[in-house]
């Protein structure tokens, strides 16, 4: 190297650290038809060294045979083309794009203005295949040294990401502005294909799957426009084995990861370019979740490099229709919410209503509230305007209350004064209630809502049941108070038994006195009496046989002597009673009624005789029974004398004896057709000491012992009689109970 | 007639011994009467008279109900007494009353007779027919 006096180095220009310093200093530019470097132009040289010096990609193309020259910084838009293109001719290292590029060129060449463009479209083939690049760049025209225009001079800039990423961002943004508003997921579908169709440089096609509910089939929801169905099957079924499927649904569902596949068959799009060799099935989930929503489908474009970028695009647009879907369902979700709980709301039995604002005012109500009144007129009115009434009330606090501190309220039973109607009256009603305050999105109280319901009947009910309990329970008292009452009758009935048991013992006591006095009054009653009897018998003795003889003499005694006698049986007879009081246990035997009969006519035999009486008897009816036999002949006795001797002196006394029996009495009967007896007023001719027959002599005591007898026994008598005609004496011994 | 040697009558009633008294004396039937008012009193005699080595009664009139000792507890006392010949007593029950166990426990016993007061000529005489006329 050589240096001249310019201190320029004949070869200076090629300084330099880069590549291209490098090889240009190292071409074989004696082979070349420019020559060596030395004898370029100046302007060459000063604008290869500007060049080569820059940082910016530039290149210089020189003479109209467009040799090329350019820096290292421009190397990224050769590509392959490089190290040939240095010095190689523009025309044929930039033949792909000379239809695009030339006219310009030529142009520029010819004199004209400098050519400015911003992100053209330059397919360049510098990494094997027709790469879509965008540049900006600017030629301008490089004179020589003699002022005339030979060569081209570039400053350019690869804007190809700038270009992607704005065209992408552009596409995404587009995506989600176009399918906001959409309703339906088959919408914001085809929505977005539509969209993306406008970018077909980026999306040469999409397709949007989205699975069936079962999850096993998959359906067209969108598409580019013009797809045969064969790169667009309207249907797959994922997983199926039977039938041939297009896309890898069942893979990408199984790895939940976008696949890349290769389109075999090139169908063409309707007005479009051929469809590209790839594409790629990305998953869409539901936002957040595990949940595969479908698939999106985009054409991979065959001028751009799969690389990250690209991916991510596809990602993102995937990711904004699994938004959009997602969104789409929800608020299907909560439309559909909404609408139950409307429902719900208008049909709920319970009154519901929501006050709005400060005022209060009726914002919602649902029939069950409006029921509460029904002339009412209340939607959209504050709550004071539309229930006056309420002003004074309890309730009116409550909902302040409520609104100001948002704590909720529960009410039971509460008692409100409220008028059903316009017109109408209040009326006390009584209401379970909840106020619970409503909250706006920041977090204050905005309204209250309001859960009620009628619980007049309840209380009616409980009331009712109250009442009734007080009434079950006054009752009970009642019936308390009546048992009481009874038991203390019952007290007065015990008392008045034991009073009745100590009478009783009283009467047996007394009884027992009054035996004893029997007894004694008699026993004490004989000794004087026979006393007399004695003394008269003296007295008897001390008269002579004349005076004895005297008739008024003899009169007189002998009616001491009967007196005396009718003393002594009277208390004979007494002392009998008493020994039946005492001594009632007597024993029995079966008995023989003739035979004891028998016994009593034979004792009576003297009267019989005297009377002449007719003595019939007849005892076939009688069985033989269970009696005493003592008694028995007491009773025969006694029938039988009395029956002799009140016997008629008028005609011929008939006695008859005869005996029946019936299932429980064995009957005695004693007839005679004697002087008969007065049954009429209440003579008592059982009574002891009762004598109905003065003239002739008895004691008055024989009934008395034979009722005596015979009650004891459990048995009876009974009498008829006629005066003038005769008696009949019926004594019935009981044959079952034969002892009391 | 052969007369009783003596006659003891036992009673609380003093009407019943005049009366008795006046029959024995009217038919003169004894000798010697004598007239005690309880049984007590009549052990008392008897005893003494035994002692004495007097003669005892031939014939008592017993009365059953006397104070301090009745008839019956006389017959019990004087079965226990110590003396001699007393078979020759006869004793003769009198009773007002009929009562049939008094007649069941004075069969028990060794006395000669049961009667009815008042006493008549006709039972005395039974009596005397009875156990005097020898």
């Amino acid at each position: 190297m050589t240096f001249n006096t310019n201190n320029i180095p004949s070869n200076g220009f090629f300084d330099g650290m880069g590549q291209m310093s490098s090889l240009m200093r190292n071409y074989n530019w004696e082979s070349h038809p420019l020559g060596s470097p030395e004898q370029w132009s100046l302007s060459l040289k000063t604008g290869l060294r500007i060049m080569l010096n820059s940082a910016h990609p530039m290149f210089i193309w020189w003479t109209k045979e467009l040799y090329m020259f350019h820096n290292d910084a421009y190397l990224p838009a050769l590509g392959d083309k490089h190290p040939h293109a240095l010095a190689a001719k523009a025309t044929e290292m930039w033949s792909e794009i000379w239809g695009q590029i030339g006219g310009v060129v030529e142009k520029i060449l010819k004199g004209g203005e400098a050519f400015y463009a911003e992100e053209l479209l330059i397919p360049l083939n510098r990494k094997g295949f027709m790469e879509d690049t965008y540049w900006t760049f600017s030629y301008s025209s490089i004179s020589d040294d003699d002022g005339q225009v030979n060569g081209i001079f570039c400053a350019c800039n690869e804007v190809t990401e700038t270009v992607l990423a704005k065209r992408r961002l552009k596409s995404i943004k587009d995506t989600i502005e176009s399918v906001d508003g959409l309703q339906r997921e088959e919408y914001v579908c085809q929505k977005v294909c539509d969209v993306l169709g406008n970018n077909q440089l980026d999306i040469p096609f999409s397709l949007i799957y989205l699975l069936e509910r079962n999850g096993l089939e998959a359906r067209l929801q969108g598409n580019t426009p013009g797809l045969s169905p064969d790169i667009a099957p309207p249907r797959e079924m994922i997983g199926s084995s039977e039938v041939a499927v297009k896309w890898p649904f069942a893979k990408v569902q199984r790895t939940k990861l976008p696949e890349i596949v290769n389109l075999s068959d090139t169908g063409t799009l309707a007005d479009g370019p051929l469809l590209p060799n790839r594409a790629i099935v990305i998953p869409i989930f539901l936002s957040g979740k595990d949940q595969l929503l479908g698939f999106f489908i985009s054409g991979i474009s065959q001028g751009i490099v799969y690389d990250k970028d690209y991916q991510n695009f596809h990602q993102l647009l995937a990711g904004h229709i699994a938004s959009s879907i997602t969104e789409l369902r929800s608020r299907r979700e909560v439309k559909r919410q909404k609408a139950r709980l409307e429902r719900f709301f208008m049909q709920a039995p319970a009154a519901i209503c929501i006050l709005d604002g400060p005022e209060l005012v009726f914002e919602l109500i649902n029939p069950s509230y409006q029921q509460i009144f029904p002339g009412r007129d209340l939607l959209g009115k504050p709550v004071l305007e539309a229930l006056p009434e309420i002003k004074g009330e309890p309730i009116w606090t409550i909902l302040q209350d409520v609104y100001q501190t948002g704590k909720t309220f529960e009410g039971r039973e509460l008692l409100v004064s409220l008028a059903r109607h316009e017109e109408a009256l209040p009326e006390d009603l009584y209401f379970n209630f909840i106020y619970q305050a409503r909250y706006d999105e920041k977090g204050t109280v905005d309204g209250i809502l309001v859960f009620a319901y009628e619980v007049n009947d309840l209380v009616l009910a409980r009331r009712n049941a109250e009442d009734s309990e007080k009434r079950a329970q006054s009752a009970s008292d009642d019936l308390a108070a009546i048992n009481e009452e009874l038991a203390a009758a019952n007290e007065e009935i015990r008392a008045s038994n034991e009073d009745l048991n100590d009478s009783n013992q009283q009467l047996v006591r007394t009884n027992a006195d009054l035996d004893n006095f029997i007894y004694t009054a008699s026993h004490d009653l004989k000794a004087p009496i026979s006393n007399i009897e004695g003394l008269l018998q003296a007295l008897l003795r001390s008269f002579s046989k004349e005076g004895l003889a005297d008739e008024r003499m003899q009169l007189i005694t002998d009616r001491m002597q009967g007196s005396i006698d009718r003393f002594k049986r009277t208390i004979a007879s007494l002392t009998e009673i008493t020994k039946l009081q005492k001594d009632n246990r007597q024993e029995e035997s079966l008995i023989n009624l003739s035979e004891v009969i028998g016994e009593v006519i034979l004792d009576l035999e003297p009267l019989i005789q005297s009377s002449k009486v007719r003595l019939e008897t007849n005892m076939e009816g009688c069985p033989s029974f269970h009696f005493s036999h003592k008694n028995l002949r007491s009773i025969i006795y006694n029938l039988l004398s009395n029956a002799l001797k009140y016997r008629s002196p008028e005609r011929p006394p008939l006695v008859q004896i005869r005996c029946s029996h019936t299932d429980q009495y064995l009957v005695l009967s004693v007839q005679d057709n004697g002087l008969g007896i007065n049954l009429s007023n209440d003579s008592k001719i059982f009574a002891m000491f009762k004598r109905l027959h003065d003239h002739v002599e008895g004691t008055g005591i024989g009934l008395y012992m034979v009722k005596k007898i015979i009650d004891n026994a459990g048995g009876k008598i009974e009498v008829e009689s006629q005066v003038g005609e005769g008696s009949t004496f019926r004594v019935y011994f009981n044959r079952k109970n034969p002892s009391r | 007639m052969k007369k009783i040697a003596f006659t003891l009558l036992i009673d609380d009633d003093e009407t019943t011994n005049m009366v008795n008294q006046m029959l024995l004396e009217d038919l003169d039937l004894t000798d010697e009467l004598v007239i005690v008012r309880n049984g007590k009193e009549a052990i008392e005699l008897i005893k003494q008279r035994s002692k004495l080595q007097e003669s005892l009664p031939n014939l008592i009139l017993l009365d059953i109900n006397m104070p301090v000792m009745n008839g019956f507890e006389f017959l019990t006392a004087f079965e226990q007494l110590e003396i001699k010949d007393r078979s020759s007593v006869i004793i003769v029950m009198l009773t007002t009353s009929l009562n049939p166990d008094d007649l069941k426990k004075a069969q028990k016993t060794t006395i000669g007779g049961f009667l009815n007061k008042p006493l008549t000529e006709d039972e005395l005489h039974k009596v005397w027919e009875k156990f005097f006329n020898d």
